[in-house]
């Protein structure tokens, strides 16, 4: 009776002897310090990426809104944009912060660039588009300058003057309007479709249009060398004309 | 009742033609008188070819001979020198601008107007270029600002 009073005291000390142990192994689920440290420190990271980034694309929006020579309708789909980007960034802080285990604070973490795509895309999109649109404006102006001189240039010819010179650069300053139109008319819809998904497939979607933009403004810049070329020409003509009717 | 006979006016009798008449006999009341027939007149030659035939001399101009006047040649010479006045005064504007009403003028530009004129349009152009200048810089800043943006 003795022995058998021993032997359920010995389990009974052995089973309360167990439970803290199966205590103990259900804990660690739970992060351990480290673990707690680096999502403290992921979160903290996080935190600090988002609101550089949502710095960023602020400035860039106060930006789009009082730049000169863009379209309402440009400006207020770049601002769409940006203001998209700035409130899902904000929820995504948010969201961070609440994170318990790294697998959601890693996860969150890496959407901050991913899902994003501020500084690859967002922001090279929003002055691209921008300048697009200057580019746009520039070769308006140009084309108004066009017209203005084809009128002197068609006035001198009616005086009879010698209108040959003025003519064919006349012809290359239309030649580039055209050119520069041709490049940069269907840019600025292009480049408001691009999304952080196009970019994740192709990390190269951009340069092809700033390469082509930067012909854009190649054949701007010559177009308006010859605007000096087509006054110079029209004033010798005139000149010559003054000299043979005295 | 008894029966009524009409009354027949009795026929006059036929108005006998002169020729019929015979010759002496008392005219009868209905008869018109016969029209004396001119006997025919054989035309000689006219006063004017007379002369011609008997050989004389060129027939003497009786008609009274108008003096000619030049009246209006004067008129016309006049209206062409009034016409040439009113010109050379609607042109030439000796007395300042002619304002006729219901026609509005055309200013003729002076030298000085054209010559503004000129730099005026100059002005603008120089302007326009300007503008021109100033958006093309503005591109070029936008498409050359990177500031930021990375690979992520």
């Amino acid at each position: 009776m003795t022995v058998r009073v021993l032997i359920r005291a010995t389990l009974a000390a052995a089973l309360f002897t167990v439970i803290p142990l199966n205590t103990v192994t259900a804990v660690t689920a739970a992060p351990s310090d480290a673990q707690t440290q680096r999502i403290s420190n992921l979160k903290t990271r996080g935190a600090a990426e988002i609101d550089r980034r949502i710095a960023a694309l602020k400035a860039v929006q106060a930006k789009t809104a009082e730049v000169k020579n863009i379209s309402a309708a440009n400006r207020a789909a770049i601002n769409a944009q940006l203001t998209g980007e700035l409130a899902g960034l904000a929820a995504l802080k948010a969201k961070l912060t609440t994170d318990t285990t790294l697998v959601e604070a890693r996860a969150d973490a890496a959407s901050i660039v991913s899902e994003y795509r501020v500084y690859a895309l967002m922001l090279p999109k929003a002055r691209l588009v921008v300048a697009a649109d200057q580019f746009a404006a520039a070769e308006d102006r140009l084309a108004q300058i066009g017209a203005k001189l084809q009128s002197k240039v068609a006035a001198a010819k009616t005086r009879g003057e010698n209108t040959a010179a003025a003519e064919t650069a006349l012809e290359d300053l239309w030649r580039g309007v055209d050119t520069a139109r041709a490049r940069t008319a269907p840019m600025t819809a292009d480049l408001l479709a691009l999304q952080p998904s196009t970019y994740n497939a192709d990390h190269a979607v951009l340069v092809g249009y700033r390469t082509t933009m930067g012909e854009a403004y190649q054949d701007i810049k010559a177009a308006r060398a010859e605007i000096a070329a087509i006054e110079a020409a029209l004033a010798a003509s005139a000149k010559k004309a003054g000299t043979q009717s005295n | 009742m008894p029966e009524t006979v009409p009354e027949e006016t009795p026929a006059q009798p036929a108005a006998p033609s002169a020729a019929d008449a015979a010759p002496g006999a008392a005219p009868h009341p209905n008869a018109t008188d016969p029209v004396p027939q001119e006997a025919p007149v054989i035309a000689g030659p006219s006063p004017m070819v007379q002369p011609f035939i008997s050989g004389g001399g060129p027939p003497p101009d009786l008609t009274p001979r108008r003096k000619r006047s030049h009246g209006g040649l004067i008129f016309l010479i006049l209206l062409l020198l009034v016409g040439a006045a009113a010109a050379f005064v609607y042109l030439a504007q000796p007395f300042g601008p002619i304002t006729i009403p219901g026609i509005t003028p055309t200013p003729t530009p002076t030298a000085a107007e054209a010559k503004d004129a000129a730099n005026s349009d100059s002005d603008a152009l120089n302007s326009d270029v300007d503008n021109l200048d100033k958006s093309l810089k503005d591109a070029d800043t936008s498409l050359s600002d990177r500031a930021g943006e990375v690979n992520e």
